[in-house]
């Protein structure tokens, strides 16, 4: 069966139209794909990033640092006040050994 | 083949590349982000064990640091407390010294010089004590060197000299110079204080009291 003028141009035309479709799809291939690369750079970024978690350890950190300080100054305090209690039978003992002779 | 068939083909062909173009696209975008996923995960993961480590290390390092700078500021209060307790006795001592004519200090006086001769050798000595110490002696001298005498089981001659820099006490020195035996109260207390800093130290650190 001859195949028309008209029918050819039909023809052709469908074919373009195949083909931009396809070159479309292609096109939108690439830019998923693109986004998808973006997306993995940025998952990638944000590993390598250190988290929150690590200003909230420094903090937790120093307020360690600080009580093992406090500690020590009420540890500090303490002796202060034990020696003060036995202060005086330490200075009896002292003076009773200087004062006492033998002879 | 009519032109609406082959126009059919064209499009159902189309449609199953451009369906397979897009089935592709998004196979590779879900491996890209899955994959990508994964080594998010292991870098996290290092990164995590990483920083474990390096705050371990850091605070194992500055909490040791700090802990030799508070034991040393401890040691040092301790030190200053044993100092004070020394200088209260010290103080109390020059309190019970500070009246050369009382009875306490003219007992402790005539101890001071019995013990010194007592641990000397020979029978002549000279004491050195300050004026108001040495008037005491001379005063005491007779009783002074009887006990001495009686200690040393032969007759014990003693000479009083006057030093005004002599601190209470007495420091006794055989004629010849060469021997001499310092019972001056500060020199009884420097050696209290080098024998007794134990003991002293554990008294007044004991709890409970």
């Amino acid at each position: 069966m001859p195949i028309e003028i008209e029918e050819l141009t039909e023809l052709v035309e469908e074919e373009k139209s195949a083909e931009k479709r396809i070159e479309q799809a292609r096109q939108n291939a690439e830019e998923k794909i693109k986004r998808a690369r973006e997306e993995a750079n940025k998952i990638i970024l944000e590993a390598q990033t250190l988290p929150e978690s690590q200003a909230q350890i420094a903090k937790e950190f120093e307020e360690k640092k600080k009580e093992t300080e406090k500690e020590c100054q009420r540890n500090i305090e303490l002796l202060t006040r034990q020696a003060e209690k036995n202060l005086e039978q330490a200075v009896k003992r002292i003076v009773e050994d200087v004062m006492r002779v033998k002879s | 083949m009519s032109i609406m068939e082959i126009k059919s083909h064209i499009e159902k062909e189309t449609e199953l590349e451009v369906q397979e173009i897009i089935q592709k696209a998004e196979d590779e975008a879900r491996t890209i982000i899955e994959e990508t996923r994964k080594r998010a995960a292991t870098i996290r993961g290092e990164q995590e064990q990483k920083r474990i480590q390096e705050n371990l290390s850091k605070e194992r390092s500055e909490l040791a640091i700090l802990r030799i700078s508070q034991k040393a500021k401890t040691s040092q209060v301790k030190a200053e407390l044993l100092d004070r307790t020394f200088e209260e006795a010290k103080k109390r001592i020059n309190e019970l010294t500070r009246d050369a004519s009382s009875p306490t200090y003219k007992e402790l006086l005539m101890e001071l010089v019995v013990e010194g001769v007592s641990k000397m050798k020979g029978s002549k000595f000279v004491i050195q004590s300050n004026q108001a110490t040495g008037d005491l002696l001379k005063k005491n001298l007779k009783e002074i060197s009887k006990r001495t005498s009686e200690i040393k089981g032969e007759e014990v001659e003693l000479k009083i000299l006057p030093n005004p820099a002599t601190p209470p006490g007495v420091i006794i020195q055989s004629t010849d110079e060469v021997e001499y035996f310092n019972n001056t109260l500060e020199s009884r207390l420097t050696g209290a204080r080098e024998r007794l800093r134990g003991e002293i130290y554990d008294l007044l650190f004991k709890e409970g009291k």
